[in-house]
This record gives C-alpha cells, structure tokens and sequence, in this order.
C-alpha cells in the first residue's frame, strides 16, 4: 500500500525537537499566509488531536500564494507512489554543511523554514 | 486491503525478546505518521495510536525512540533523524502487491535491520525503546 508522500522540513541547527520535521502528506491540513511568509498546519506528529505542527516557510510579503501553489505541486509529486522522502527545505548548518535550501519548485521565494 | 506492516522489536537497555508488552511492536504502515528528533541523541518514529483518545486534552500517538550517536554538529554528518526519516519513508511505501508483508525495521532479536538503519547500529548506545498510548 503507497503511503503518500513523507515531507522533510530542517531549520540551521538541527540537534533536538522542533529543529526538524518529517510529516506525512495526507496529514497536511492546510496553509495560512502570515506577515513575512506562509504558515504550513500539519496533524500533531505526536498524534495529539488537540495540537497540530507548524512550519513557517519565510518569503517576502507579495510572494505566499507563490509559495502556496509551490508547496501544492511538491506534495503533488511522485503521484504513483514509492516516491522517496522529499526534501521541502532544509537549512541545516550545524554540520558545516552548505545548506540545502528550499525545493526548487519554490524558485528562489523561500529563504527560512521555522517549525513551532 | 493492500495493508504492509512495520516491524520493530528493541532492546530497551538490554532486556526484550519479544515476550511481553512493548518489547516489540507490529505497526500497518498508513498509521505511520512522522520523525521527529528529539535530543541529539535520539529520534522518534510515531504512529497514529489505536486507542484514539486525547488523554484527557494531552495524548500522544505511539513511539519508537531510536538511541543514535550524537553527529549533529558532525561535519559531513547529520543528526540521525534524517537518515531514519528517509529509511521510513522508503518501508512506508515499497513496491506495490506488498499486501500482508511485513518489514523488520529493527529487530535486534534477532539482529536483523532495514536497509538505513542498519549503517547506526553500531552507534554507541545504540538503542530502541517502545511507548505504546494507553
């Protein structure tokens, strides 16, 4: 049975909870447009029906409904399944590594990813 | 249904064989909600609880914690909770036709590990403990 698609988010130090987040696709819940960028609602990972996880995608202010629509056709990915882990953004630095940034699909529109 | 399972059976300090609650767990794949680090040195796998309940407004799902080596601030590295998230996502949608499959992701039962996971075995400490909802 295919899953969906699992989604991979990482702010610049990932050492413990809250610094990064695998969700799955079917529990996205939806997405909210805030100063600054877009908010991505997510069902609790922990499975607390009374919560829910937060990733802020940052952009500048006239950009959400690109990253909007961005965020949709990434989740849209691999249609048929058995597609592998998909990296949204990650901006792990704590490992000396160059960041890898958001997903192409974003286009350059996304510049932090911040997960509450 | 075309329903696979997942498979984990720990160590838990040292104890397990599989012989009583929590020492292993048998989990279908679409319950299989996320990773999520939690320390530097441990990860959690979580799935959607069978009892269903908020537990009194709180509540949580089920847990696999991973004991893992602290390589956050590894350079070259990462934490482990992005090699045990891809190595999920893979077991959580293999080839199709895999109805009543079931995949050991670990078992160190019996020593055998999903492809991933198997590279931090040997991590020092290296270690699984199941939190089941009540």
């Amino acid at each position: 049975m295919a899953n969906g698609n699992f989604l991979w988010f990482a702010e610049a130090d990932v050492q413990e909870s809250q610094d990064a987040l695998m969700v799955a696709q079917k529990n996205f819940l939806h997405a909210d447009p805030v100063s600054g960028g877009v908010n991505l609602y997510f069902k609790d990972i922990e499975g607390n029906e009374a919560a829910r996880e937060t990733v802020k995608l940052s952009c500048t202010n006239g950009n959400q409904k690109d990253v909007m629509e961005a965020f949709a056709r990434i989740m849209g990915s691999h249609p048929h399944g058995n597609g592998p882990m998909i990296v949204v953004a990650d901006y792990n630095v704590a490992n000396s590594q160059t960041a890898i940034g958001a997903h192409a699909e974003f286009r350059g529109l996304v510049t932090a990813v911040t997960i509450s | 249904m075309d329903e696979h399972y997942l498979y984990f059976a720990g160590i838990d300090g040292g104890g397990g064989g599989a012989n009583a609650s929590a020492d292993a767990g048998l989990w279908p794949a679409s319950r299989f909600i996320g990773v999520e680090p939690i320390t530097s040195t441990t990860t959690g796998i979580y799935f959607r609880s069978g009892v269903g309940d908020v537990d009194g407004g709180g509540g949580a799902g089920d847990l696999v914690t991973v004991t893992h080596a602290d390589t956050h601030d590894t350079s070259g590295s990462y934490h482990r909770a992005k090699l045990i998230a891809e190595m999920m996502a893979e077991y959580a949608n293999p080839a199709p036709h895999k109805a009543g499959q079931t995949y050991t992701i670990v078992d160190a039962d019996e020593g055998v590990y999903a492809n991933g996971i198997d590279s931090i075995v040997s991590d020092s400490g290296f270690d699984i403990v199941i939190t089941l909802d009540s």
